[in-house]
């Protein structure tokens, strides 16, 4: 990930390991100096992550009751807007809710004057539901890959090689050459 | 936003005088309301698919966070110790996003994963969850008492 980045996105279906994958990111840019503001959306009207964001140490901002793709697109834009104008943060980093489609958020993130290439989206794919995100929500993983700077392919400890194997076919035939890790992290 | 009927419903279950609830009952008690949470949704339901249910429980000593993203999987556990105490209150968040069950069996499998905490862990709690309900669980002659303030 280059210099240029203001916006890190970690998007995927949900209980993919979003909030662990950008919990460990966060405490290691901490770590180093870097200033991050953190964007959490759950559809759920009482959030879990958040609490976790929070009991490590974070500054995070709250988008429950809604999907920032859609329905909280407004709440989506304000935050951004507020932390890029008013916050000196290095950072923004947004965890979309797990059913959110990501390129209404790149849209709404491009309203609020951030290019693409300022923009880093890491998607993560569960290697363990790998059938069950294709064949129930095919569209979703799709859009979700296609837009992807990075797919992390999680669980991979937990899951049989084969769907290992089928996370990493399905993934290539979205988005050949993308840059693929696997991660043992849930 | 996804268009299949995959639904959010979450609770806040705050357990009433809980000074000395370690952290491994606080893992015992998630563990148990997830479990019989997604075992009473998965009896209910025909084609239950669980996008998640997780669930916080946040104490004087430390919090713990417990996940499940299959109906019979297995629960992951994550959670850290506080090195100063943070507050007196005990309070666990419950959140699911499930495809294939009703509200109502959502409710009903919530009562039942209160009561079977209250029952193996002998506390007492009082919920809120979302619609603004509230009701009483109280461990004691295992009432269970439905007290909604509107």
């Amino acid at each position: 990930m280059n210099n240029k980045i203001k916006c890190y996105i970690v998007s995927g279906f949900l209980g993919s390991g979003k909030t662990t994958h950008l919990l460990n990111q966060t405490k290691e840019w901490i770590k180093n100096g870097k200033k991050c503001a953190v964007i959490v959306n759950e559809i759920s009207e009482f959030g879990v992550d958040n609490i976790e964001y929070a009991n490590n140490g974070m500054e995070v901002t709250e988008l429950f009751d809604g999907c920032i793709c859609c329905s909280m697109n407004a709440g989506l834009h304000t935050a951004v807007d507020m932390l890029l104008k008013d916050f000196n943060v290095d950072l923004i980093c947004i965890e979309p809710s797990g059913v959110a489609d990501i390129k209404g958020v790149l849209a709404i993130l491009k309203d609020c004057g951030l290019q693409r290439d300022e923009i880093y989206n890491v998607m993560i794919i569960d290697a363990v539901r790998i059938g069950m995100l294709i064949e129930v929500i095919g569209p979703l993983t799709e859009t979700g890959i296609q837009n992807a700077d990075k797919v992390i392919i999680s669980k991979v400890g937990l899951a049989p090689p084969e769907d290992v194997q089928k996370s990493h076919d399905f993934i290539n035939s979205q988005q050949p050459g993308v840059e693929i890790e696997e991660s043992q992290v849930d | 936003m996804l268009q299949i009927d995959f639904q959010p419903f979450a609770a806040i279950i705050t357990i009433d005088d809980s000074k000395d609830l370690d952290l491994e009952t606080s893992k015992k008690i998630l563990i148990t309301l997830i479990e019989t949470f997604a075992d009473a949704l998965n009896q209910s339901a025909e084609k239950l698919i669980i996008g998640h249910i997780k669930a916080i429980i946040d104490t004087d000593k430390g919090y713990i966070k417990a996940s499940l993203t299959e109906a019979k999987g297995r629960i992951h556990i994550v959670g850290d110790a506080y090195e100063q105490k943070k507050s007196n209150d005990s309070q666990i968040t419950l959140n699911s996003v499930i495809a294939g069950a009703t509200k109502e069996s959502e409710n009903e499998a919530l009562n039942q994963a209160i009561q079977q905490i209250c029952d193996l862990y002998d506390i007492e709690v009082h919920v809120s969850h979302e619609h603004h309900h509230e009701h009483d669980h109280n461990h004691d002659h295992h009432h269970h008492d439905h007290e909604h303030h509107h």
